[in-house]
């Protein structure tokens, strides 16, 4: 069962207005045609290198950005373009762990306050004593315990996977269905990264919760996420269950990802596929196939038709004229 | 002077060698004191930092006995830097070859304007940009290019050694990729002692050939990088590896180090590995284990090792 | 080898009693604070420091205007033979209070209008921002002196009209440090768990803005007093209060100079100096305790450090 359905989403984000000296408006083409489905108590992983849209994409299903065009269904119902009480709703239903542990926390604001406040914000909770009772739950359950002797600490005194742990219980207060995780761990120790990722496994076992997991790093989704999105340049270029991403992938970008992602084994120094240039700018997408000036495998006809989202194996899609056409593979 | 401070030991006890062509990795996480070891080689501590004891041996002189204009002679010269956040490392303002040149021209490389153009020109050429963009602008590179620009401007004197200070951490891992082999190319071609400093192990397995593991301002394990990662001492280097994801084996589980690493100021008294340690004995907690060779080029702290 | 970093920063304290320790180890904001403190009790002690008071009606001789300082009258007698240390201490409270509040004044008006502006930007901060640079182009002092002459002069209007002059540097101040505070993360994090506008200024734009309105408001207040008494000065003060501005105009017009009674002079300017130069401290070094951001610290500053160090 699908929980958030995403159809054909666009944003674009305007770079410069028509004018006197430039006819046309440009555009970023920050998100351009993404479908896919998050489904209930699944981890679904997005994964792309800066740039490729994938944080837009999650502020935009919070309805912080607002979609160009397209759908986003949450439990069936269209939440595209909702407004006032309807998104706040869904910001309930919803939640957020950024990036950046550092910042995502108001400095001036005791612990107690900043998982406390969701409540406020939504009147709910009840009475003080019994919002601080669960408030006291929620940090136990994001696994600072004892919870009593968080509660008057400011943000400045607790370490980079404290207050990760912080964000995540501001999140559970509100029994939220989905959790949007934009690189929860990217700035945190390796020692410590591994504790937020089962943390977050474990709230998925838990309670259901269902997690879009947005990273550029493909070695932590490989321990966690049931399936994997490879964003590339604003659009989905595949999608399927983890094993088969990792050990059979289509997609020639997502082979070159795979081929690159260091691995700490001296004696398995392999072959990589290292991919030249840069992500072309998002203003002037490439013509055809958007990877194709970058592709190890590109044919004449890459460059004028755009490949179309095919499944090419069962649960597992692609978007590539030549993935599987030729033994490319191996 | 210390006013009303805390005097933290950020390093004690570290000794390592780097042999000529060799590339030696630093590894740790946040405040295990990578950062200040090597500001500490090429003398460059904020003003609140003193050096209190040990040598830094380059070629056989002490660079610590050195006078302030020897050392500047020795930076750059000799020991070159390549810094993390290539945005901040550059001046915005002039071009990236006017930088370049600058480096050239303040330690007497090359004094002719002509040839110093043409040295920025052939330097830009061997970290792979077109030597025609030397007259732009930092804010017209791309992160990638600009990490490729400092590479370039730490080339610039023919160092024998270039520090490393995690130069790719910012990057996109393809870009990463990039930057990694052309740093091994150039390390190749140029002969370069490397000291890369960095918290990714896949980093260290694909590129180093020693390793050093510190905790805490401490050596934990310091071996050739086959031991370290296939037959590693130091009960945080095994830790370490098990938490670091490997996708050569995907159906192992990810562990974590319960705890975190300790600050400097708040250093625990006997092994600073111990309030984290699985293995940790009674004696962990009174006593700083020492350094024990389990090989002649194997070095660990830790009490388990006594035999 | 073994490297020793000291760390120069304190722990970063919370609380007033945090902040006061950091406050106290500032000797800027501690002169600062020490010079205001003596003002106000001078002000709030007047009839008891006072030792003549000055509204007295009192009989006066010849060799009463003017007189030098004598053991009886410290600071000698102006020309209405009036004691001048009384009219000094008297004079300090109308100095204070519409410093004080004046610069409430312009504190309120510049913070809603900076933080308004840079919290909603768009139109709404173009109108108000134009709207403060209008103002910022027009002189103050021959704004208040026309708005001044326009009214009655009382000390109710003084305190009104140096107020809402004195706020648009607070505005462009306020928007901007709200313009930087709206980028941060938490902001964005309010905004996902579904907080609105008024929520957010309320709990995470105001409580990161106040240090800066704290420190502007003791910079404001040393302005407000020096407008106070170049309006006195004027002559557009309510002549039935008595203020150091005041107290220089009638010196300055009733021939003190040509009298060679510098004691009358002199007194109110010092005292004038004395409050705007402690206030002007107090401000600076409250800036440095609150915003410790501006010292260096810990090695993360290393990169850029190394990179001088290699262009020297």
């Amino acid at each position: 069962m699908s929980i958030i359905q995403v159809q054909n989403l666009r944003k674009l984000f305007p770079t410069q207005k028509a004018s006197l000296w430039q006819k046309e408006e440009q555009f970023v083409h920050a998100i351009d045609g993404v479908t896919f489905e998050l489904r209930q108590g699944e981890v679904l992983a997005l994964v792309g290198e800066s740039g490729c849209g994938k944080s837009t994409l999650a502020l935009t299903l919070m309805g912080l950005e607002r979609a160009t065009s397209g759908h986003i269904f949450f439990k069936g119902q269209e939440v595209t373009q909702g407004r006032g009480r309807d998104l706040k709703q869904l910001r309930r239903q919803i939640q957020m762990v950024f990036q950046d542990p550092y910042e995502s926390l108001n400095p001036t604001m005791r612990i107690a306050d900043i998982v406390a406040e969701p409540l406020m914000v939504h009147g709910l909770g009840g009475s003080k004593a019994a919002r601080m009772e669960r408030v006291v739950q929620a940090l136990e359950d994001a696994g600072l315990k004892p919870a009593g002797s968080f509660l008057h600490r400011y943000p400045h005194e607790l370490s980079g996977g404290q207050r990760q742990r912080v964000v995540i219980a501001g999140a559970l207060v509100l029994e939220p269905t989905v959790l949007l995780a934009d690189e929860p761990v990217s700035m945190l120790d390796v020692s410590i990264r591994a504790e937020i990722l089962n943390l977050l496994a474990d709230l998925r076992q838990s309670r259901g919760i269902s997690i879009l997991f947005i990273t550029h790093d493909l070695g932590t989704v490989a321990y966690f996420a049931d399936r994997i999105a490879v964003m590339y340049l604003g659009r989905i270029v595949e999608l399927g269950e983890t094993a088969q991403i990792l050990q059979r992938p289509q997609h020639p970008y997502t082979k070159a990802l795979l081929s690159v992602m260091p691995v700490p084994n001296p004696r398995l120094r392999r072959e990589r596929i290292i991919l030249q240039g840069e992500t072309p700018n998002p203003i002037q997408l490439p013509t055809g196939c958007r990877f194709h000036p970058r592709c190890p495998i590109v044919q004449p006809h890459c460059a004028q038709v755009d490949p179309e989202w095919r499944e090419i194996l069962p649960a597992h899609q692609v978007a590539c004229h030549e993935a599987g056409r030729r033994d490319n593979n191996e | 002077m210390i006013a009303d401070g805390v005097a933290a030991h950020a390093l004690t006890d570290i000794s390592f060698t780097l042999r000529e062509g060799e590339v030696l990795g630093v590894v740790g996480e946040s405040g295990c004191g990578k950062t200040t070891l090597m500001l500490s080689l090429l003398r460059l501590l904020p003003s609140s930092g003193r050096i209190t004891s040990g040598e830094v041996l380059f070629m056989g002189r002490d660079l610590l006995s050195l006078s302030e204009a020897e050392m500047a002679e020795v930076r750059w010269k000799n020991i070159a830097m390549i810094f993390q956040g290539a945005m901040n490392a550059l001046n915005p303002v002039h071009t990236i070859g006017r930088q370049i040149g600058e480096a050239i021209i303040r330690h007497n490389y090359v004094q002719d304007k002509k040839l110093v153009d043409n040295r920025v020109a052939e330097l830009l050429e061997m970290v792979g940009i077109n030597p025609d963009r030397r007259r732009q602008y930092p804010h017209q590179y791309s992160g990638g290019m600009r990490q490729r620009a400092m590479i370039a401007m730490a080339l610039a004197c023919n160092p024998q050694i270039v520090i490393a200070d995690e130069p790719t951490t910012a990057l996109d891992v393809m870009i990463q990729a990039q930057i990694l082999e052309l740093l091994a190319t150039l390390q190749e071609k140029l002969g370069l002692a490397v000291l890369f400093v960095t918290h990714d192990l896949g980093v260290v397995a694909e590129m180093c050939d020693s390793v050093l593991v510190m905790y805490g301002g401490v050596t934990a394990e310091y071996a050739d990088v086959d031991t370290i990662f296939n037959a590693p001492q130091h009960p945080y280097t095994q830790e370490l590896l098990r938490a670091f994801p490997d996708l050569s084996r995907p159906t192992g589980k990810l562990v974590s180090i319960p705890g975190y690493p300790p600050r400097l100021t708040a250093l625990p008294p006997g092994c600073r590995f111990a309030p984290r340690c699985p293995h940790v004995m009674e004696r962990c907690h009174q006593e700083r284990p020492p350094l024990h060779t389990p090989s002649p080029t194997h070095l660990a702290s830790c009490h388990l090792l006594e035999t | 080898m073994s490297a020793v970093i000291t760390s120069k920063a304190p722990p970063p304290a919370t609380g007033f009693l945090g902040f006061w320790h950091t406050f106290r180890r500032n000797k800027m904001a501690v002169v600062g604070l020490f010079m205001l403190v003596m003002a106000i009790l001078t002000a709030l002690f007047a009839p008891q420091l006072a030792p003549y008071d000055p509204k007295a009606i009192t009989r006066v001789t010849i060799e009463d205007i003017y007189a030098r300082p004598s053991a009886a009258h410290w600071l000698g007698k102006d020309d209405a033979g009036r004691d001048v240390l009384s009219s000094f201490i008297y004079g300090s409270r109308v100095s204070l209070i519409v410093g004080f509040f004046a610069s409430m004044i312009s504190i309120f008006i510049g913070g809603v209008i900076g933080i308004v502006a840079g919290f909603y930007g768009g139109r709404v901060e173009n109108l108000l921002m134009r709207f403060t640079d209008v103002m910022l182009v027009i002189p103050d002092l021959p704004l208040t002196v026309v708005i001044v002459a326009l009214t009655k002069p009382s000390l109710f209007n003084i305190i009104f009209v140096i107020g809402i002059v004195g706020w648009t540097g607070t505005a462009r101040l306020v928007r901007s440090q709200t313009l930087a505070v709206k980028e941060r993360k938490f902001v964005l994090r309010a905004r996902a768990i579904g907080a609105g506008n008024l929520h957010i200024i309320r709990y995470h734009i105001l409580p990161l803005v106040l240090p800066l309105l704290v420190v502007n408001t003791v910079l404001i207040i040393s302005l407000a007093i020096l407008n106070e008494s170049t309006l006195s000065f004027l002559g557009l003060s309510d002549p039935t209060t008595l203020s150091w501005g005041q107290m220089l105009n009638f010196a300055f017009t009733r021939g003190a100079m040509s009298a060679g009674a510098w004691w009358v002079l002199v007194t109110p300017g010092l005292g004038i100096v004395w409050l705007v130069l402690g206030c002007t401290l107090l401000g600076q070094g409250l800036e440095q305790v609150l915003n410790p951001r501006l010292e260096a610290h810990h090695l993360a500053a290393g990169p850029g450090m190394v990179a001088r160090r290699l262009g020297d």
